[in-house]
């Protein structure tokens, strides 16, 4: 690559990452604020992803799709300057519906020149239980409001007409346009920056230049996938076995074409009536995510590698479900995901990678009324271990592969929920033993300070845990339990729905990382 | 009235020394064993007793480079003390990861520079209401268990304590009862500020450095007062600015590279990249409108560190450092390929692969550095500073293709330039956790000399911005805040605004060294002529 070619595509990195910190200083809401739990990104004026923020992956590889399904319904000869576009659903693009991407074309001397595009988790879009993430959805239509890909906004700002239908579809309206202007602010910022940029380089320039970056990024892929050990490899993983569901499973098959890399999740399981199936944007991320891992430093990570994907996904199953199957609970698929196709990446890597991850978080939201009569709600994400090896011990309590959401700091939670920490503590011997064992998760317990208080638990790996490397162990697997405040004890599975009474105690305990190593 | 500007360095203190009529002196004194030893030899070689300086203004690297040294091991550890349950907060961090696609998961903690980790009963809740009461007898019992491990500071984070710090007290109290001659760093002191990591982080880095890099130049201060100066003792902190009594030592840390780098500054020609080549490491900082830009945190030394300072990047490349797995240091090669006096066994032709060499990684951190805040450093200028900094120029605009490079005044020591430069910064800061509407005059008044800001969120524990507030126009402050956020941010504030603190704050140049100190007086390496301009040099390639 030309030297002026590496440094536009680290400014356009940088860029991605401004509009990310932008996101972080000005959204209200602690699951975005604190937890981070949000991605920025910038496309071409054709659609093609350009720079990515350093956000959770999670959310970065659901980008592509919506931009996609913004240029399918509006053209880009039709878009006009000031334009604002928001999207959240999750069958044409999308996540899960918490999740509402803001797309923002960007113009310079009358030309469109790229989108700068944003998701965040609001704290609420509707449904039948507030944090839009209800456990026991039977369908999307449960799941809080749906958004198609639609034009919501002039001159940079929302209309009115949208702000009204998200107030009244919303238990916390205020929260959720605020940080819906986080997102246009961050959309501003790419703005300013490529207007910058494009004053270096002329439109022309600038518009030919981002083009050579994707074709290299194409030819570091294939470069990338050619320097791998084997070409083909299988991994099989899956949630926790559910009564009630049966056992879901992930299957993949990695293949190295001349093209690039084909992932068939053929034999994955086939979608449930409960909302821990995934979209299409999951198995995307995942792969987007494993594919990053064999670029070299410096190699453009942009739209490039996506050509060099394709992902066949048998039809209404977990990895790519159909209408009306719910999916508000898919980060513990994506993660299953995830581990699947980074254990097939393993046996084809020839670098020596470290053990499992421990492939899952608890997501926990906690609502309902303050000591003044205001609805609270807010989100926090719990991670667990990494992997141990290949040179040292896993990290303890960190996110790891699609995920990167931070934590919430006791004092964050104290101030704005009628919750008292009683720990947050390393769950000390739960990283798989080894020659570098797993890292540990994460013990954390909640006391509720009035009654009435309504959460939702989604986590995963209660009872399948991934293998050690090399001779390594298994980690523990995750536990959650309510202790209430009369000595009773209730154990919780892996998607729960509890209210707390003042004394109750909620406790969490993730999965640690396997074991790497004989020890 | 003679003042001096004492940058101490890894392996040279550059001291420089003027009066009212401008520079009387200057000196790059080598590092020997005992730093009081060596600035009193710098002192006496510009000829000037200790007693006739009416002002020393001081920075050091130090703290920096024993934070670079802590990665490896091997130096003093401290205690730390927290609420009882939340002991891993240090460990466990805020659970990210620093590489996103590295497979291998890293983390940024300060878990290298603590031996033992106690909790203790005392709590408070967000309100600062106490929960349970410090327990005298089990803090006597930890400080005994830090002094049967051989401990000699502690850090003292609890939940809350920035909100109400009696606890901390307390604890401070019963540990210096039962271990007199702890250090002791209390957090609602140190960094007062929610979020229980990231204030952690900033305590126990205090308490650290008490015990690492602070005693050397207490000793030179002491050394210093014993052989007659009675004058004024000021610090050059991260942001490139002067403080006489710092509460913490974590806006020091960065100190002497802001020095460098604000007089790097005074070279630029608008947008610009500064870099400043020291013995240990090397220090990026990008130049707008004349000064180093600033930033709030972030990591340095491989640590998140929080706090106002100028955005810089500090790499493990300095002269006293081997290059690219060679026994030769970048001064070796430096000697070697003639550019540098000194004796040097590394052979010609393996010094000009390691200048190559190191070249061009200062250009990839330079590019990296830029492009991150979306510079184009082929578009930008480029100075440098340090011992190194001249000498490197020409090889690190060839690996950028510039023709040209900047050089400020006195390069080789530029860090005690800039302290020579800086202004004295008093700040009175009042807490006052008040939503914007309910600010009175009564808070505003009498806060000291000097312009008032005040620090605002859009709802509390939101990242907040500063205003400039007029103490006669108090209603003007929610639209001066409005105004300051759309231009910050380019929407309105999402929230009715609430003010966390109020800053009386004076920067006074008096003593100062003038800025303009004429035009430049470096000689030009081979294949490049130097033209004078007004804030140094302006190395030229010939024929460029």
């Amino acid at each position: 690559m030309t030297q002026a070619g590496r440094i536009l595509q680290m400014r356009l990195d940088g860029l991605a990452e401004a509009m990310q910190r932008m996101l972080l200083d000005t959204a209200v809401s602690p699951v975005a604020r604190e937890a981070a739990d949000c991605a920025s990104a910038l496309f071409t004026a054709g659609g093609e992803l350009l720079a990515m923020s350093e956000a959770i992956p999670l959310l970065l590889g659901a980008l592509p799709g919506q931009v996609q399904a913004l240029f399918a319904r509006y053209p880009a000869e039709g878009m006009c300057e000031g334009d604002l576009f928001l999207a959240n659903d999750p069958y044409s693009g999308g996540t899960h519906l918490p999740d509402i991407a803001v797309m923002l074309p960007v113009f310079a001397q009358g030309r469109l020149i790229g989108v700068a595009a944003s998701l965040l988790h609001h704290q609420d879009i509707g449904g039948t239980r507030p944090g839009s993430v209800p456990p026991d959805a039977t369908e999307i239509a449960q799941e809080g409001l749906r958004l198609p890909v639609m034009r919501a906004g002039a001159d940079h700002r929302l209309s009115e007409e949208m702000r009204g239908l998200i107030a009244a579809n919303s238990r916390v309206p205020q929260t959720v346009l605020a940080d819906l202007d986080a997102q246009i602010a961050a959309s501003l910022t790419a703005v300013r920056g490529l207007r910058r940029i494009v004053g270096d380089l002329g439109v022309d320039g600038f518009l030919h230049a981002a083009g050579e970056l994707l074709d290299r990024g194409e030819a570091e892929t294939l470069a990338a996938l050619a320097r791998l050990a084997r070409a083909e490899a299988r991994a099989t993983d899956g949630l926790d076995p559910d009564a009630a569901l049966g056992t879901s499973s992930v299957s993949v098959r990695l293949t190295v074409t001349p093209k690039g890399l084909s992932a068939d999740f053929t034999g994955s399981s086939p979608q449930v009536p409960a909302p821990i199936n995934c979209v299409a944007s999951g198995p995307l991320s995942a792969l987007l995510y494993a594919m990053l891992t064999l670029l070299p430093e410096g190699a453009p990570r942009n739209g490039g590698l996506l050509r060099c994907l394709r992902l066949v996904l048998p039809e209404a199953s977990v990895v790519n479900a159909a209408p009306p199957a719910p999916v508000n609970a898919r980060t513990n698929m994506v993660r299953a995901i995830t581990s699947t196709v980074l254990a097939a990446l393993a046996g084809m890597d020839p670098k020596r990678r470290p053990a499992a991850n421990c492939g899952m978080a608890y997501v926990i939201a906690f609502s309902g009324q303050g000591p003044d009569g205001a609805r609270f709600l807010a989100t926090e994400i719990v991670a667990g271990g990494a992997g141990g090896g290949p040179d040292a011990p896993g990290a303890h309590g960190t996110s790891t592969d699609v995920g990167n959401a931070r934590n919430t700091p006791v004092e964050i939670i104290e101030a704005e929920l009628p919750i008292r920490m009683i720990s947050a503590e390393r769950r000390r011997g739960s990283g798989g033993a080894g020659r570098f064992p797993g890292g540990d998760g994460v013990r954390r317990v909640y006391e509720a300070l009035s009654d009435g208080i309504a959460v939702s638990v989604r986590g995963e790996r209660f009872q399948r845990v991934p293998e050690g490397s090399a001779g390594g162990r298994a980690p523990k697997p995750a536990a959650a339990q309510i202790r209430r405040a009369g000595g009773a004890v209730e154990i919780l599975g892996p998607r729960s729905a509890v209210v707390l009474d003042r004394g109750d105690r909620l406790i969490v305990e993730s999965c640690g990382g396997a074991g790497y190593g004989a020890a | 009235m003679t003042r001096l500007g004492v940058d101490v360095g890894a392996r040279f203190i550059d001291m420089l020394a003027w009066g009212d009529g401008g520079v009387i002196g200057h000196a790059k004194e080598p590092v020997g064993g005992d730093l009081s030893e060596d600035v009193v030899a710098g002192l006496r070689g510009l000829g000037i007793a200790p007693g006739a300086l009416a002002e020393i203004r001081i920075a050091s690297t130090g703290f920096l480079n024993c934070l670079h040294d802590a990665q490896g091991g091997g130096l003093p550890q401290i205690g730390l003390i927290a609420s009882a349950g939340f002991e891993d907060v240090a460990v466990l961090g805020r659970q990210d990861r620093l590489s996103l696609y590295d497979p291998v998961t890293r983390v940024a903690t300060p878990e290298h520079l603590i031996d033992c980790v106690e909790g203790v009963s005392a709590r408070m809740d967000a309100g600062g209401g106490e929960i349970s009461p410090v327990d005298q007898g089990q803090v006597a019992r930890i400080a005994e268990g830090f002094a049967a491990r051989g401990i000699t500071a502690v850090a003292v984070c609890l939940l809350h304590a920035h909100v109400d710090g009696r606890h901390e007290r307390a604890v401070a109290e019963a540990l210096s009862a039962a271990a007199p001659g702890l250090t002791v760093s209390l957090s609602h002191r140190i960094d007062p500020e929610p979020r229980e990591f990231e204030r952690t982080v900033s305590t126990v880095l205090d308490a650290w450095l008490r015990i690492t890099a602070l005693p050397a130049l207490d000793a030179l201060r002491a050394r210093l007062r014993g052989a007659g100066f009675a004058g004024r003792w000021v610090w050059g902190d991260g942001r490139g600015v002067l403080t006489a009594a710092p509460t913490s030592l974590v806006p020091l840390i960065a100190g002497g590279p802001a020095a460098s780098l604000r007089a790097a500054a005074l070279a630029a020609e608008g947008d610009a990249v500064a870099l400043d080549i020291g013995s240990r490491t090397t220090d990026i900082a990008l130049v707008r409108g004349g000064a180093p830009a600033l930033t709030e945190g972030g990591v340095l030394a491989g640590l998140p560190i929080r706090g106002g300072r100028v955005d810089l990047e500090s790499l493990a490349i300095g002269g006293a450092q081997t290059v690219a797995g060679s026994r030769h240091t970048l001064d070796d090669a430096l000697i070697a390929a003639g550019l540098m006096p000194g004796q040097s066994d590394c052979p010609t032709s393996e010094a000009a692969q390691l200048l190559g060499v190191a070249s061009q990684a200062l250009a990839e951190a330079i590019t990296r550095h830029a492009t991150r805040r979306n510079t184009d450093p082929t578009r930008a200028g480029l100075v440098l500073t340090g011992g190194a900094g001249a000498l490197m120029g020409p090889g690190i605009a060839e690996a950028l293709g510039l023709d040209h490079v900047l050089l400020p005044h006195l390069p080789a020591i530029a860090g005690a330039v800039g302290l020579a430069q800086a202004p004295r910064r008093s700040e009175t800061i009042t807490r006052i956790d008040a939503a914007l509407d309910n600010v009175t005059a009564d808070m505003l008044t009498a806060k000291g000399e000097g312009t008032v800001h005040a620090r605002i969120a859009p709802r509390p524990r939101m990242p907040e911005l500063e205003v400039a507030v007029d103490p006669e126009r108090l209603d003007g402050l929610a639209v001066a805040y409005h105004a300051a956020y759309r231009a910050r941010y380019a929407i309105a504030p999402q929230g009715p605004g609430h003010v966390t603190q109020l800053c009386t704050r004076a920067d006074d140049l008096t003593g100062a060294l003038a800025r303009d100190m004429g035009e430049g007086e470096v000689a030009a390496p081979k294949g490049w002529r130097a033209v004078a301009i007004p804030g140094g040099t302006r190395l030229e390639r010939v024929g460029g």
